[in-house]
């Protein structure tokens, strides 16, 4: 465990001596911020003109600030995520294969998986930072609104903002083991992700396929695998067990997968 | 101290080394010697636990580096041929965070960190980052961070490559310091260092061992290079000549 909290600290060191944490600190609350305040304004405009969402000329569903705000704003930020967390991501074993520096790890007396670990975790660190923030503005919501917003799912949609997190810094971080190149590194881990959060919307257009006598419900599978899909479930307010372990697999994984990558590059 | 036996690497179809045969004692120095791509690194990569041999053994102080690396990684010092340095690190910051890798205590360390800096004649860098260092001090901070847990055994990659003159005369001088207490391989293409720095030498070309002698047995008929043309004999001389050229 010394080992991963060497790495730990070393990796978030070097967040904080180069530019790398400001900028997307800064970058991810000033957007964030800025979503907030249209998405409010926009709320303003659409309560002022009709009572809420319409067929013809039935109100089916009433304005809430809960799903008419705070949710789409946790959903854009989850989208926003995908070019934050490779930008993250990227340096941490691209950045050591070009200095060569992966030399020193992998022939000091550690673990394979201590270095995995202990760099996921500085980025997982450096993640929590950027979306503690996040949390103001439903706290801002709560306190002009408090009785009339149901925080079940504001309280879900935020923590799901942090598993998807990351989910997305473990995949990221296996891309930066395939590449000695940044840029390449961070272009693979924006695919890779992209692919994960957004393959559900090919669900409606599959279908159940009969394979040697098995059945294969290829709608439901891409469902379930979709991370944009778990996503949304959890901002309707119900927490499910398997949107949980949805997301712990995802990280098992793909840190997994980033540790194989590192041992299989020993082979030359 | 190190014993190898058959060791063999393919990259893919490519044979790097091939069936390499030697020990080396406690307390020896041997210099690894050997054109550009004749397999110095990949052999002490193997050594190192870097990457795993094709076929072969390798045991260091009796321990197995493919069953047990870390035993093997725990007793090595290892310079690789680039410095493995952090160019936002000071140079001290850099050698406690190598310290913690190599699994030393955490009260243990600045002493062994000092030390280093003082053997490595570091003292006035150790607070200037790496990246503002000079190639010769950022060779020492190498061989610092080889240093650090004070192991019984160094590998030294082309340890004097790339610098000037004068550095290269004072790692020499590290290099000798050092005898009696570690066991030592180093490896070079230069001819000359090998009879300034080393007890014995292992000529390597091609992956294989084409010789294997005490430095003052293989300069008893005229000096080295000429032990060592006649060891690589009927390879294209350009080449070898090129090498020897630079002592």
């Amino acid at each position: 465990m010394r080992t991963v909290r060497a790495i730990f600290s070393r990796e978030l060191k070097s967040y904080f001596f180069s530019p790398t944490a400001y900028v997307v600190l800064t970058g991810f609350t000033a957007l964030s911020g800025w979503l907030f305040y249209q998405g409010l304004e926009r709320f303003i405009r659409i309560t002022n003109y009709t009572q809420g969402y319409k067929v013809g000329d039935q109100v089916v569903r009433e304005w809430t600030l809960e799903d008419d705000i705070l949710i789409p704003l946790f959903k854009n930020l989850s989208i926003l995520l995908l070019i934050m967390v490779p930008a993250i991501t990227m340096r941490l074993f691209a950045e050591e294969k070009k200095l060569k520096t992966i030399e020193l790890l992998l022939t000091s007396p550690i673990r394979t998986s201590h270095i995995v670990l202990g760099k996921y975790l500085a980025a997982a660190f450096l993640l929590t930072l950027m979306l503690l923030p996040v949390a103001m503005f439903p706290t801002i919501i709560l306190y002009y609104a408090g009785s009339n917003v149901d925080s079940g799912p504001l309280l879900l949609g935020y923590l799901a903002l942090f598993l998807s997190a990351y989910a997305l810094a473990a995949m990221g971080l296996f891309a930066s083991t395939l590449s000695e190149n940044q840029i390449v590194a961070f272009i693979l881990g924006v695919v890779l992700e992209l692919i994960f959060f957004s393959i559900g919307l090919a669900a409606p257009s599959l279908d159940v396929v009969h394979f040697f006598g098995w059945r294969v419900p290829l709608n439901e599978i891409v469902r379930d695998l979709s991370l944009g899909n778990h996503f949304d479930f959890m901002t309707t307010g119900l927490l499910r067990l398997s949107d949980l372990l949805y997301f712990c697999c995802l990280i098992v994984f793909w840190l997994a997968a980033s540790n194989h990558s590192v041992e299989s590059a020993r082979w030359g | 101290m190190i014993e190898i036996e058959h060791l063999t690497k393919y990259y893919g179809e490519i044979l790097a080394v091939q069936d390499l045969n030697f020990r080396v004692a406690e307390g020896e120095i041997v210099g690894f010697l050997g054109p550009n791509g004749s397999g110095k690194t990949t052999t002490m990569r193997i050594i190192t636990g870097y990457m795993p041999a094709s076929r072969g053994r390798v045991r260091v102080a009796g321990h197995d580096v493919a069953e047990d690396p870390r035993a093997v990684q725990r007793l090595i010092g290892y310079m690789p041929e680039n410095p493995p340095l952090y160019h936002d690190l000071t140079v001290k910051s850099y050698l406690d965070y190598v310290a913690r890798l190599k699994g030393l205590p955490e009260k243990e360390i600045p002493e062994h960190r000092d030390r280093v800096i003082e053997r490595c004649g570091l003292t006035e860098m150790r607070d200037r980052s790496i990246g503002k260092l000079s190639k010769g001090y950022r060779q020492r901070t190498g061989l610092a961070q080889a240093l650090i847990h004070n192991p019984p055994v160094l590998i030294l990659d082309e340890p004097t490559i790339g610098l000037d003159p004068k550095q290269i005369a004072e790692v020499r001088t590290m290099i000798r310091n050092l005898a009696g207490s570690h066991t030592i391989i180093l490896s070079t293409h230069i001819l000359h260092e090998v009879t300034l720095t080393c007890q014995r030498a292992i000529i390597i070309h091609r992956g294989e061992i084409r010789g294997d002698d005490t430095v003052a047995n293989l300069t008893r008929e005229g000096d080295l290079e000429h032990a060592f043309l006649r060891l690589v004999e009927g390879e294209p001389a350009a080449a070898v000549s090129g090498e020897g050229g630079q002592a």
